[in-house]
């Protein structure tokens, strides 16, 4: 099933008192299977979270249609997921338990002190439970915040940028945390900038460009899709002139790097530079990072 | 129904835990101490002047608590973005707006039994009885307050708080005043200012329905009219307010 | 930016109010009372807290009273204060009856005394009280003491209104200008006043009932009285009045309390 389905969205922002207007999506088309790491890319203002917002209901389309679990009413859907906006703030006069307690019956829920404390284990913010939200630092807000949108036990995770503002160990526990969820059945939206991250959980990425989605696809494959270069590193080998017009050549004291481009002369070449001599050293196949091919789609 | 008490009761705990609360607590008290100060020069009337300054205190104080607290806690949930997290949950407008209403009036219920309580242990102490017929004053002042709390929440849904206060004030007076616009109703032939004297004694809440303060200190009888129209007035108005209020809500959009 | 452009309107209109003020100033103006308004005014701005204003404007004119006795002893306004503070709260009885005598007394009034107390009796039609002030009023000042009487029977005929209105009306339509009913009238005053005002002003006029009962006395008979009681042996006066805080005695051919 379609978890989330957008078809064509627009949303226009038009301020009352000036009369430019900018578009904020300009007819995206948008797909989130049940049970997938969706990652949202883009560069800032292409319209990651103007997008989140309106799946969210925080913010209404001018055009276009979003469907979610199939095609359920608003209150419906609302319960089946849980949201973490951007740089998430909390009521700075509850205290961390009280704030779960709080989202908890919203959904309708009540669950027991020990529950709660269970679930703000797992992301080590027991000791802080019984502090106001007002001395949390970042980081804690993520973690909270991600808590509060297990509170319902959705079947949707939709999360802003949700490993901003985390040191290196927070990333990571957030990583494992949003893989471990999804592992229990969770479909998983989420934007970020960080592409590494995206690399390292999504199923599917998305790239946003100006309002529209530009290129959707497995991370499998579009990282398999092109290997562009292939470097060898390689010595012992006097004459080298000739493997210039295979590709790149650099000497760095002893050791010689080849980079070619044309992938098939590969074995041609390895086995050109053993017979004349050269020890080879190691073979990389370079693939297009994520990065390079965001880039590249950037510029289409 | 339960998310409309939690949101209440979250927005009670919010107002508690501010601080402007306190002050105004310890003002309330100053205030109504201070009654005392005129007790020497009243020419015999302290009985009277006690009792006018303690009713007349209460509601003041009432007003100032819809005026200064309860204009700014739907802006300040907006301004806080800690509503992103209210309206991504199964939450209806009307839910949330009553909840809000429903924690501002909690607030006025708790202020409204300290201030009484306070003044009857003045009227103790400085007078040796206590005239428990005052305490129809609390009976009208809680549905007057239903009713500016409504007001209070409607206007702040399309302004800012001080605009909101602002508004809040001036409906509270010019509705107190209405007896005297249907005075002046007849007094000005003039079409156009009658026009809009009409126009204000009509859609603004006409709060001298509330008003039984010269009614409680000279002892007259309360009709059993006046205790009925007070209390379905006030939650008449209130409800077609919120109910208002939860339509502007669900044209909102959250940046 | 928004919020300081508000700024302006907001100076405008209070500028526009203030000048409005002032155009409700009545005429002849005291410096003292340059921003006391008219009642209707007064009401508006008071919106809903009538009352309290009304205590406030009370205390006003203690202060006012107050001030003017003692230095000019006079009291032009004290009418125009009390007006508007019955027009802001027409229960408050003391404003009729207390305003009453003191226009009668100290302001020598009795022209704005009895519209005062006219107004009152329209407010308060079921009070004993206010016509008891106005047949005093009568007797006292006017010396009308038909008026009087028409007056105390009147009261004498409100609820809870006590015997003595009466008994008043019928003396007063008997003996006409009568010490005994000056005196009793000046008592009753006495114990039904609560304000040290009346209550000063009642020892004062008793004093001065028994002081030239005294006068008259010694100029009948060629020496003063011995002692009150013999007064009273020669019908200058029937009794002797006794207050709370004493009763009145003849020493040294003065009248004094103990």
């Amino acid at each position: 099933m379609k978890v989330i389905e957008i078809k064509n969205l627009v949303k226009i922002y038009a301020s009352p008192f000036m009369r430019k207007k900018s578009i904020g999506l300009n007819g995206l088309n948008m797909e989130v299977e049940e049970g997938e790491i969706f990652g949202l890319l883009g560069p800032n203002g292409a319209g990651k979270t103007t997008a989140l917002k309106i799946i969210t209901y925080l913010l209404k389309p001018n055009g276009g249609s979003v469907t979610l679990f199939g095609g359920v009413g608003s209150l419906e859907a609302r319960k089946r997921m849980g949201f973490l906006p951007e740089n998430p703030t909390f009521y700075r006069h509850l205290t961390g338990m009280e704030l779960l307690q709080f989202y908890s019956r919203l959904y309708g829920r009540n669950p027991t002190r020990k529950e709660l404390e269970e679930k703000l284990k797992v992301v080590g913010l027991k000791d802080s439970q019984d502090r106001r939200i007002s001395g949390y630092s970042k980081g804690m807000l993520q973690r909270i915040g991600l808590i509060q949108t297990l509170i319902g036990d959705p079947d949707l995770l939709v999360l802003d940028e949700p490993l901003s503002g985390l040191d290196p160990v927070g990333r990571r526990e957030m990583k494992d945390l949003i893989r471990k969820v999804n592992m229990e059945g969770k479909t998983v939206l989420f934007s970020s900038h960080i592409l590494s991250d995206v690399e390292a959980i999504c199923n599917r990425v998305g790239i946003i460009v100006d309002g529209m989605m530009k290129k959707v696809g497995y991370i499998g494959e579009i990282l398999k899709s092109e290997i562009r270069y292939i470097d060898i590193e390689f010595e012992a080998l006097k004459e080298t002139d000739w493997l210039k017009e295979y590709g790149n050549l650099k000497k760095e004291g002893k050791v010689i790097y080849l980079r070619i481009k044309d992938t098939e002369k590969k074995d041609k070449v390895l086995k050109e530079i053993s017979r004349r001599g050269g020890k080879i050293i190691s073979v990389v196949p370079q693939r297009q990072s994520l990065e390079e091919h965001f880039i590249r789609t950037l510029n289409e | 129904m339960s998310r409309v008490f939690a949101i209440a009761s979250n927005t009670l705990r919010e107002s508690i835990r501010d601080k402007i609360l306190l002050s105004l607590a310890v003002l309330g008290f100053l205030l109504i101490a201070a009654s005392k100060v005129f007790v020497p020069i009243s020419i015999g009337q302290q009985a009277k002047i006690i009792k006018d300054f303690g009713v007349g205190l209460i509601e003041i104080f009432s007003l100032l608590i819809v005026v200064l607290i309860g204009t700014r806690i739907l802006y300040q949930e907006i301004e806080r973005k800690t509503i992103y997290s209210i309206i991504s949950k199964p939450v209806t407008e009307l839910e949330f707006v009553l909840g809000k209403f429903l924690g501002l009036y909690y607030l006025i219920i708790v202020i409204q039994l300290i201030l009484f309580s306070i003044f009857i242990l003045f009227m103790k102490f400085y007078l040796g009885t206590i005239d428990w017929f005052l305490l129809n004053a609390l009976y009208f002042y809680l549905f007057e307050f239903l009713l500016l709390d409504a007001v209070a929440v409607f206007l702040s849904c399309f302004t800012t708080p001080i605009t909101a206060g602002i508004l809040t004030l001036l409906v509270f007076f010019v509705g107190q005043l209405s007896h005297y616009l249907k005075d002046l109703v007849v007094v000005t032939g003039v079409s156009g200012l009658s026009v809009l004297v009409n126009f204000l004694y009509f859609v603004l809440p006409n709060f001298s329905v509330f008003n039984v303060k010269a009614n409680v200190v000279y002892h007259f009888p309360i009709s059993v009219n006046s205790y009925f129209l007070a209390f379905s007035y006030s939650i008449l108005y209130a409800l077609i307010l919120l109910i208002i209020s939860s339509l502007l809500y669900s044209l909102k959009e959250y940046q | 930016m928004k919020k300081s452009l508000l700024l302006i309107p907001l100076i405008i209109l209070l500028v526009i109010v203030e000048a409005k003020c002032f155009e409700w100033i009545p005429e002849g103006k005291g410096e003292e009372l340059l921003f006391f308004p008219k009642g209707p005014f007064v009401g508006m701005i008071s919106s809903g807290f009538e009352n309290l204003f009304a205590d406030f404007i009370w205390i006003e004119a203690g202060v006012y009273f107050g001030g003017h006795r003692m230095a000019d002893r006079k009291y032009p306004y004290l009418y125009h204060i009390l007006n508007v503070q019955t027009d802001l709260d027409p229960r408050f009885i003391p404003a009729y009856t207390l305003g009453g005598v003191l226009l009668a007394d100290d302001a020598k009034r009795t022209d704005y005394s009895m519209k005062l107390l006219n107004k009152g009796m329209f407010n308060n039609p079921n009070r004993w009280e206010i016509p008891f002030v106005k047949g005093f009023i009568h007797y006292i000042y006017t010396k009308d003491y038909r008026e009087a009487s028409k007056w105390f029977l009147i009261s004498s005929m409100k609820k809870d209104a006590p015997d003595m209105t009466l008994k008043f009306a019928v003396w007063t339509l008997a003996s006409g200008e009568g010490v005994d009913v000056a005196l009793k009238l000046w008592l009753r005053l006495y114990n039904i006043s609560k304000s040290h005002l009346l209550k000063e002003k009642a020892i004062k006029a008793l004093t001065k009932v028994l002081q030239d009962q005294v006068l008259h006395f010694k100029e009948d008979k060629g020496h003063y009285p011995r002692s009150l009681s013999e007064l009273i042996e020669t019908d200058y006066i029937s009794f002797i009045p006794r207050l709370d805080i004493g009763k009145f005695v003849l020493k040294e051919n003065q009248i004094s309390i103990e």
